[in-house]
């Protein structure tokens, strides 16, 4: 399992890169642009739709700005789904087959785009052949938009959604730009009833802005920082110990800042528009268990395969040896989900096996562990996890595990650890703190001190005035600006 | 769905997101673009027009998203926010690479041992195409090792390890012990003219050479910043460039247009005041360039080089009555037979700097 050829770089004669909220061109054009002409247009009747019809258009534009071609891709899978979830509700009576179908076309694009080359690699390596791989790039966010129309036509198929016989509001649904290329995953259920009537108010912007604010200030001078000195690591000849752990504590830290960061923004995006998107993290690496981990990391993708995948198979009423089959099915898909390629199918295992030892042998034994031990071992397992994740062979995995322990390290500290972790001492500390509910909880006994809250009303908005131009100016002066899940 | 009343605090926050995107978009459309980017001495991006087919290929986007980071409303006041910031909030050591040390502001990079490989095998390559000469060659310390603490830059003793390698045979002139912080310009990359005498007087003394700077006289061309002061964004005092001018030396530039010497002043004062100011020594980036100096002893020096060369080689022609300089990123050493002859017998020095040995891809050999 070395370096998997899905990913080289596809040269192309210009650098493609989505519209991402934590750039110039999302920030200081297209956003004002779009939510000046979003607020100016009319709810004749309360009616959003010419709302909607602005946000879909908004959307493509969006999509379009980095996957000019691909829009037509979106644009057809949301037709087909649409369509199909008319006919589902016409001819009740053969619902399944219509749904079967539908899910299937929805997954085409998803195998076909994803997962093809994957599959045809391993083809041509086992059996030795040497069928020709696809030349198409990854469409940016498919994987999350095909989640979200799967979950209409399931949920439409078991009668929990009405069906929604406007293709503009359903089409707003699937593309809103919020939440289009990186979640959280909104099911159709969540904002159905939002897309016929809502109400866009001062609080609800305010309280979107406040939410996105913070959300860039985490991806930007946070997890970019962070992401900076993984980088580093990476092009480091310092094999020490100490390297390798500031490494995998960069990296949990960057990749939940990314992750939430960008989630926060979608989700205060969202109240800014009048929506409400489910939360996608709650402070993860407070956990207790792992089972309790994935209950608190990317909540909406771990709800999805839990309503959609485990659940169908049978859930835990099963026998236990089947039960254990369906856990990892789950975990291995979940991990796929990520990436196509071994190492997430691994990591993916890698979970489902510790969810397993968890839910037989280890879960009331944790129980009665100190809380301390039970965070250091989440963390532990978490941590070792990222490395599965973020590793390009089963080389460069073993390599980073076995430094982990001190094996094939050139001693404990080297003098490139020592500087940069000097360097990156606040930003590390901050990324600390902030991944736990400590400066939440700061901010609510503040809120209830009579005094300070008085003072709270202005300084809080200067504190998001500061955070916004400082983020800019990051933004401005960096090139450093990639989310990882892009790729997914 | 009650009407929720908002309070002041939830007000301020939208008007604080409102009219800072807002503002900064008018401010973007409206502010007239730069002609120049001085601190990263290029021009800026242009608005790029707008067709059907540069947007389904993407080359619109792409260039927009140029166009946006250039010529954003306060760009270098941004910069500079963002350079507080990691220096002074975070208390980061440096930003991006880019530090601040006792010999001033500095890039550290790395050796990357294949591309030293590269670039030493270049050099053997163009050694061995200069029989009759003696060759020796000589590493200019990045400014990084001298910062007064440990920066993971250029390691030179691994890199001195790395080019012996390859260029074991041909004599190597250790430059470490002749310079120290002050030797370089505390915003550019360069050292001074007026700091290297030790650097000349090594050169020549290893190559059985004889440094006189009788005739030199120090001369101020003006104040400026360097390279660093733009990229780091802080606040950083203008520096002195000084120059040692005799008045004896003559320069003699390959012009690119006639395919002729022609000649040119040792130190243009115009080009001081130009994007670079470090140009100001013998024409800055030049293919081929002959300094002669009629009251030195008799003798050819050639000078394989980047810019650090411009600045050494008026020092160097006190004791050479010609040297020539030659910058292989603008001319091959193939085609260099058609412009120049070695001189049998004459000396041939390799003077590189660290970023060029780490780029070898720019040597045309």
């Amino acid at each position: 399992m070395e370096s998997h050829p899905l990913r080289q770089p596809l040269s192309g004669k210009y650098k493609r890169s989505p519209m991402v909220f934590s750039r110039i061109e999302f920030l200081y054009y297209f956003l004002p642009i779009t939510l000046f002409l979003y607020f100016i247009t009319p709810a004749p009747g309360g009616s959003p739709r010419l709302k909607n019809t602005i946000l879909l258009a908004a959307s493509m534009v969006f999509y379009a700005w980095g996957e000019p071609i691909y829009v037509l891709l979106m644009a057809a899978q949301c037709t087909a789904a649409w369509l199909f979830g008319l006919l589902m509700d016409r001819y009740r009576s053969k619902a399944k087959g219509v749904m079967l179908i539908s899910a299937a076309f929805s997954l085409s694009g998803l195998l076909l785009f994803k997962y093809a080359n994957f599959f045809i690699v391993n083809i041509n390596s086992i059996a030795g052949l040497g069928l020709p791989q696809l030349r198409a790039e990854l469409p940016v966010g498919i994987s999350f938009y095909t989640f979200q129309i799967l979950s209409y036509t399931v949920d439409l198929y078991r009668g929990k959604v009405e069906v929604q016989r406007n293709l503009i509001d359903f089409s707003s649904y699937v593309a809103l730009f919020p939440q289009l290329i990186a979640g959280p995953i909104v099911r159709y259920s969540d904002i159905a009833a939002e897309l016929k009537s809502r109400r866009v108010d001062i609080p609800g912007f305010a309280k979107g802005a406040r939410r996105f604010i913070i959300g860039l200030g985490k991806k930007v001078l946070l997890a970019n920082l962070l992401g900076e000195l993984v980088d580093i690591f990476k092009h480091s000849g310092d094999s020490s110990v100490l390297f390798v752990w500031i490494y995998l504590v960069a990296y949990s830290l960057h990749i939940y800042f990314d992750f939430s960061g960008y989630s926060d923004m979608a989700i205060g995006l969202g109240h800014m528009l009048g929506f409400t998107f489910p939360e996608n993290f709650n402070y993860p690496y407070i956990a207790g268990s792992i089972t309790d981990f994935w209950r608190r990391w990317h909540m909406t993708l771990s709800g999805w395969f839990r309503d959609y995948v485990y659940i169908p198979l049978g859930g835990n009423r099963v026998s236990v040896g089947r039960f254990m089959v369906n856990i990892m099915v789950v975990w291995a898909l979940t991990g796929f989900w990520h990436g196509a390629d071994w190492n997430f199918i691994l990591w993916g295992l890698y979970f489902g096996l510790i969810l397993l030892i968890e839910k037989h042998f280890l879960g009331k034994l944790l129980d009665r562990w100190p809380r301390p031990l039970r965070h250091a071992y989440v963390l532990f397992v978490v941590l070792i996890s990222w490395t599965l994740f973020d590793a390009q062979g089963l080389s460069e995995i073993l390599s980073r595990v076995g430094r982990v322990f001190g094996a094939g390290s050139s001693g404990f500290a080297g003098r490139e650890a020592l500087y940069y972790l000097r360097s990156y001492m606040l930003p590390l500390a901050a990324g600390l703190i902030g991944c736990t509910p400590l400066p939440k909880l700061l901010m609510g006994k503040l809120e209830r001190a009579k005094p300070i809250s008085g003072i709270l009303t202005f300084a809080e908005p200067l504190a998001l005035a500061a955070l916004l131009l400082t983020a800019t100016a990051f933004i401005v002066d960096g090139s450093f600006n990639p989310f990882i899940y892009f790729r997914f | 769905m009650a009407q929720v009343k908002p309070d002041l605090r939830s007000i301020l926050n939208a008007l604080v997101f409102i009219v800072t995107i807002g503002a900064l978009f008018v401010l973007n459309l409206a502010t007239k673009p730069p002609d120049l980017l001085v601190s990263e001495r290029r021009a800026p991006a242009k608005l790029p027009a707008f067709t059907w087919q540069s947007a389904a290929s993407g080359s619109f986007m792409s260039r927009f998203e140029d166009y946006a980071a250039d010529n954003f409303f306060c760009r270098e006041g941004f910069r500079s926010i963002r350079a507080f910031t990691v220096f002074h909030i975070l208390r980061q050591s440096d930003k991006s690479g880019l530090y601040l040390g006792l010999s001033g502001a500095g890039e550290f990079k790395p050796p990357d041992p294949a591309a030293l490989r590269l670039s030493a095998e270049k050099i053997r390559k163009a050694a061995d195409m200069l029989a009759g000469c003696d060759v020796y060659y000589a590493l200019i310390p990045d400014k990084s090792i001298y910062a007064g603490r440990y920066l993971p830059g250029f390691d030179l003793r691994q890199a001195e390890l790395i080019l012996a390698e390859i260029l074991g045979d041909v004599p190597y002139i250790s430059l470490e012990g002749c310079l120290n912080a002050g030797s370089f310009y505390r915003t550019d990359l360069h050292w001074k003219q007026t700091a290297i005498a030790d650097v000349a007087a090594e050169i020549c003394g290893a190559m059985g050479a004889e440094l006189d700077l009788y005739e030199y006289i120090r001369i101020l061309a003006g104040e400026f910043k360097g390279v660093y002061a733009g990229q780091l964004a802080l606040p950083m005092d203008p520096e002195s460039m000084i120059y040692m001018d005799n008045p004896f030396l003559s320069a003699w530039v390959l012009n690119d247009a006639t395919l002729a010497f022609e000649e040119c002043p040792v130190y243009d004062l115009a080009l001081f005041r130009g994007i670079d100011p470090y140009d100001l020594f013998l024409r800055g980036p030049q293919a081929l360039v002959r300094l002669e100096n009629p009251y030195a002893p008799p003798g050819d020096l050639y000078v394989f080089r980047d810019s650090f060369g411009s600045s050494l080689a008026p020092l160097l022609a006190s004791a050479y009555s010609s040297v020539t300089l030659i910058d292989l990123r603008y001319i091959d050493m193939r085609i260099l037979g058609q412009y120049m002859e070695f001189a049998p017998g004459a000396d041939v020095l390799f003077l590189y700097s660290s970023q060029i040995l780490n780029n070898p891809s720019v040597l045309k050999v």
